[in-house]
């Protein structure tokens, strides 16, 4: 598991990364090429109320800016599963345009997007919305800073399928509120980082808690919670176990039982929630909540 | 092969001096006595005012050939409480040498008083701690000397002179027992060679058997054996040019460390504990006088090789032990030039120095080591998964290479203005560091699965496989100024009135010793306990700088037999370096910047010659040190003591001596009472452990005819109980007793004399 000791930078985007540049006299033009396959979907039908696991989708985002402060992303998506009346499953968009608005992660809202690939109107993108998040994080073991950008995608096609895109491993920061049943003291902490897997096969998550303290006289512990079923929302995803033993560099911990585990992930919102009740050692009772996003409030 | 090419060039470098003073003899020899100024060679008489130090605005203290003798001071630690608000305390090893002087000092790492030695700057304090057998003066001066003397002089400096062979001649022979089963011997050939050569061969060799037992094998736990050889060659080509050099070779050999468990009150450990080393230094100074300016050279080698290995925990139990074996070797180099012109005069020298370290420091943890501080915390946490370890140690190690180095400029003008007379000092130093490192740690071990208790099955063989290669580099810049405005005092002989400001600084670098708390973190990281910090936030630290504010007088009568000192003073100590845990974790330490300190207080000392064959002198230093900030992660000591530091030191003393005439038994008579005082002193750091205010009651009797004599000395005669040191580990608290009454009687022999006495003529 990989060890998060801090973030460092955010925000800015794909305009700071150059892989091209073009010039039309005054104006210049930088580009910038992602590719993002760890992932995959949840597709709600409107019609029959079913939500369908859709994996390895693969998107490939293309992000031009200009010196004059134009910005667009151009989106083509492979293995996209939608329905049994949609054989197509590769959909390219034409470029939209990319707003910023505060200190908000670039992002494109779009309505009635019509793939250039396909030529029958009968496939049409209802809405979209995608953003892009850049943000660089500490890994201290290996004293590097490692690129995890966030990449926002939903969209709803033919008014009928709405799809949200999951990364299959997200990391949350946040603020962790330890309540102690017996005498409601809390203790706080904005230290745990949060790791988020998914096993759309399984329907399963694994949460890895970095710097897990829920009470101040815990040590600071690498905890996983491993293999917890998932559901899928149309908008968002829940978590949902009744009892968990976590384990600890890949050993069970039954000295740390956690019980009435829920965690909902919402990618539109950037930001999730988490909430257990836990027994560290025979310490007491405390319920945990967790209030986590893509970003630290403040830089430690 | 190091040691033997350090050797080999130590004597190239003495045999071409011997060539040439070979060769000197055969020139036609000069019947002029030449008299050389007293110390005038010393890095003290270089760097001083044309007034002298007894007129110069620094608070100092000396101690002469005559009253080191009478007081049995062979080491730095003789002059502890002599010199008022200076302390060394005697515990641990040869290598420890804490030395705190108005509540600043240091135990770990950079030291904060300067060490010279016959002009040797020593730029390592484990390598402070040695015997010298021909001192013939110590000089104690206090408040920061960095301006002159550069880094690590935040607190002050010692300069030791030995005895010059141009100034005495002959042999000098010294045997002496005592308590403790304590031998000591030493013999020193001082000759003139020629008119203005002078050379000396002062060898010596100690053995002490000790105070206390490690009641564990009935070992002695503090004895010692020792010995050093000193070759000084002292010339002057012309009236003109003087050139002196020591050369040195120090070895010293401990069998032991006698920490006392507080709970138990005993010694009682069972790994091994020593410290060995070898030190050589060569220290060259040539001086050129001119009508109105000089220009001296101080150049120096120093060598250390030494080896502490310790059963780290100090108990019968088997925690850890730690070894540190180091290599370093380095050179110095200081060229001063000062000169007048009317009232102004003026000093300016550069300075540079590079030293280089290996080191070794492994530290083992065995089998209670393991199970408590390892295994047992982890299988607290999860008894239905217990963890053993697959092996009754575990080897921590850590290699480093330490290279660093400096250049340093510095200039003082001071102006006469009437009886006024104003100084300013300012010093620019430049020093870079780095530090390359290896640390390890390779293991294996079982992860029992005991859901079903009547059938333990293995879970799991996880390995811990750590290898830390890395280098880390710094470099300081420091700026520092001093000045001062004396005033002498009209109508007293030879006294001055002085304020001054000075600014000190103690380097910043890299604490080696916290490698092995790295390595633990990373190995409670692999069982699942986080490891939040990288090695530089652990191991580095940044420089530690005071400021100085003083005021002070000497006063001396017109006879000279009344001389006294005072000196109030404030200091602010900024970014102390110091041990704390970070951000709330109560596991695993760092060294920080992360205290300020306040320091004030006052000193008296005095020296009168009541009459002819009574001297009295004494002297009392007082400090209130305390931290005006200071939070270690935890707790908040802002307002507490800083700990080690005493705050009180007390010395006072009377010597009586009558001479007899011509013809008697003995020649000389003389008796000398003393008392050494020390303290309150605080353990740690939220002063709930003291040592209270003690003292020590010291005497000597010395019987003297022709060129013999034989003292009879005591030390704690009243068998004062008290301790030196005391510390906390892995929950325990340990203590160094203080060493108990003892005596001894010392035979002196001066041959020089025995040559000109009448029964022989």
């Amino acid at each position: 598991m990989k060890k998060f000791a801090l973030m460092i930078t955010a925000i800015a985007t794909g305009l700071a990364m150059t892989s091209c540049l073009d010039s039309d006299d005054n104006k210049v033009t930088n580009t910038v090429t992602r590719s993002y396959a760890k992932c995959f979907n949840t597709v709600y039908d409107a019609t029959t109320g079913d939500i369908a696991i859709n994996q390895q989708p693969k998107y490939t985002l293309t992000i031009k800016s200009t010196s004059k402060g134009e910005n667009s992303i151009q989106i083509s998506m492979t293995n996209v599963k939608l329905g049994d009346d949609i054989a197509y499953t590769t959909f390219d968009l034409p470029d939209l345009p990319m707003k910023v608005t505060g200190t908000s992660a670039p992002y494109v809202e779009a309505t009635d997007v019509r793939p250039t690939n396909i030529a029958t109107p009968s496939i049409n993108f209802s809405s979209i919305y995608v953003s892009v998040l850049d943000r660089y994080i500490h890994n201290s073991s290996a004293n590097t800073n490692e690129f995890y950008p966030v990449y926002t995608i939903n969209f709803v096609v033919n008014n009928r399928y709405t799809v949200t895109t999951y990364p299959t491993e997200i990391q949350y920061f946040g603020e962790t509120k330890s309540t102690a049943t017996a005498s409601g003291s809390v203790f706080t902490s904005s230290d745990p980082r949060y790791a988020i897997t998914f096993d759309p096969d399984k329907k399963t998550a694994s949460i890895d808690i970095t710097s897990a303290q829920f009470v101040s006289a815990m040590p600071k512990m690498n905890m996983t919670f491993p293999d917890i079923p998932f559901t899928t929302g149309i908008n968002s995803l829940e978590i949902k176990s009744d009892a968990v033993t976590p384990t600890i560099a890949g050993t069970p911990y039954p000295t740390f039982p956690i019980t009435g585990l829920e965690a909902t992930i919402n990618t539109r919102q950037a930001s999730a929630t988490l909430v257990f009740d836990c027994n560290p050692m025979s310490m007491g009772d405390y319920h945990v909540d967790a209030s986590l996003s893509y970003l630290l409030k403040q830089n430690k | 092969m190091q040691t033997f090419d350090t050797l080999t060039n130590f004597v190239t470098v003495n045999s071409l001096l011997l060539t040439a003073i070979l060769a000197l003899q055969s020139a036609p020899a000069d019947s002029v006595t030449m008299t050389v100024p007293l110390g005038e060679v010393s890095v003290t008489a270089i760097k001083s005012g044309r007034a002298g130090m007894d007129m110069s605005p620094v608070s100092a203290t000396m101690v002469g050939e005559s009253e080191a003798q009478r007081l049995g001071i062979i080491t730095m630690k003789g002059v502890s409480e002599i010199a008022p608000n200076f302390y060394i305390p005697d515990y641990g090893s040869r290598m420890t040498s804490s030395i705190y002087v108005r509540g600043i000092g240091a135990r770990i790492d950079q030291p904060s008083v300067g060490l010279c030695v016959d002009n040797v700057p020593f730029l390592n304090k484990d390598n402070y701690d040695f015997d010298l057998v021909d001192i013939e003066s110590i000089e104690v001066m206090r408040g920061p000397q960095s301006t002159l003397y550069g880094r690590n002089s935040m607190a002050g400096t010692v300069n030791v002179t030995t005895l010059s062979p141009l100034r005495r001649q002959g042999v000098r022979i010294l045997a002496e027992g005592g308590t403790g089963g304590t031998a000591r011997a030493a013999a020193g050939i001082y000759a003139r060679l020629l008119p203005r050569l002078g050379m000396s061969l002062t060898a010596d060799f100690h053995y002490t058997h000790g105070y206390f037992t490690n009641t564990y094998n009935n070992s002695r736990a503090d004895s010692e054996e020792g010995g050093s050889l000193r070759w000084k060659t002292s010339w002057r080509p012309s009236p003109s040019v003087m050139v002196e050099n020591t050369a040195a070779i120090t070895m010293s050999a401990q069998h032991g460390y006698p920490y006392a468990w507080e709970k138990t009150g005993t010694i009682a450990y069972n790994d091994t504990c020593f410290y060995r080393r070898t030190g050589i230094t060569d220290g060259l100074t040539v001086k050129w006088s001119g009508s109105n300016i000089s220009v001296s050279s101080i150049t120096s080698f120093q060598y250390i090789d030494d080896n502490m290995t310790l059963d780290q925990d100090f108990l019968t139990d088997s925690y850890f032990t730690l070894t540190q074996k180091r290599r370093e070797w380095a050179l110095t180099q200081d060229v001063v030039a000062k000169g007048t012109a009317g009232r102004y005069s003026w000093l300016a020298g550069l300075f540079g120095f590079y030293r280089h370290t290996g080191m070794d420091a492994p530290v083992t943890f065995k089998t209670d080591g393991i199970a408590n501080l390892i295994t047992g915390h982890r299988n607290e946490m999860n008894p239905v998964y217990p963890v053993t370890w697959d092996s009754d140690i575990f080897p921590l190690y850590s290699t480093f290479t330490m290279p660093s180095g400096g250049f340093a400029a510095y200039h003082r003008s001071s102006v006469e203005l009437g009886r006024f007379t104003l100084a300013a000092d300012l010093r620019l130093d430049i020093e870079h560091t780095r530090l390359d490192y290896l640390s390890q740690c390779h293991a294996t071990y079982t992860i029992h699965d005991l859901t079903d208790p009547g059938n333990p099955t293995v879970y799991s063989q996880p390995t811990i496989d750590i290898d830390n290669p890395g280098s880390l580099s710094r470099t300081f810049v420091q700026l520092l100024p001093k000045l001062s405005l004396t005033w002498r005092i009209p109508q007293l002989h030879r006294s001055i009135a002085y304020a001054s400001v000075a600014k000190g600084y103690k380097s910043g670098g890299y604490n080696t010793q916290m490698f092995s708390d790295v390595l633990q973190q990373q190995v409670m990281a692999q069982m699942g306990v986080t490891s939040k910090y990288d090695i530089s936030e652990i191991v580095s630290y940044d420089p530690e700088s005071s400021w100085n504010y003083e005021i002070g007088a000497h006063i001396s009568n017109k006879s000279g037999t009344l001389t006294a000192d005072a000196a109030l003073f404030w200091i602010e100590c900024r970014d102390q370096q110091l041990t704390m845990f970070p951000d709330g974790v109560t596991t695993g330490r760092i060294m920080a910047n992360a205290g300020r300190t306040r320091s004030r207080g006052v000193e008296l000392s005095a020296r009168w010659r009541i009459i002819r064959s009574i001297t009295m002198q004494g002297a009392w230093g007082y400090t209130d040190a305390r931290f005006t900030r200071f939070f270690n992660g935890i707790t908040d000591f802002s307002g507490c003591r800083v700990p080690y530091a005493p705050s009180n030191t007390l010395f006072a003393g009377a010597t009586w001596h009558h001479s007899f005439p011509g013809g008697s038994l003995i020649d000389r008579i003389e008796t000398n009472i003393n008392v050494r005082g020390i303290g309150d002193i605080w353990w740690d750091e939220a002063n709930t452990r003291r040592q209270p205010f003690y003292a020590q009651l010291g005497a000597s009797v010395r019987i003297s005819r022709g060129c013999w004599s034989i003292d009879i000395w005591g030390e704690n005669l009243t068998d004062t109980r008290f301790d030196t040191f005391s510390y906390i580990s892995i929950g325990n608290t340990f203590m160094q007793r203080g060493k108990p009454a003892r005596a001894g009687i010392t035979l002196r022999i001066a041959l020089e004399d025995l040559l000109n006495n009448p029964i022989f003529n």
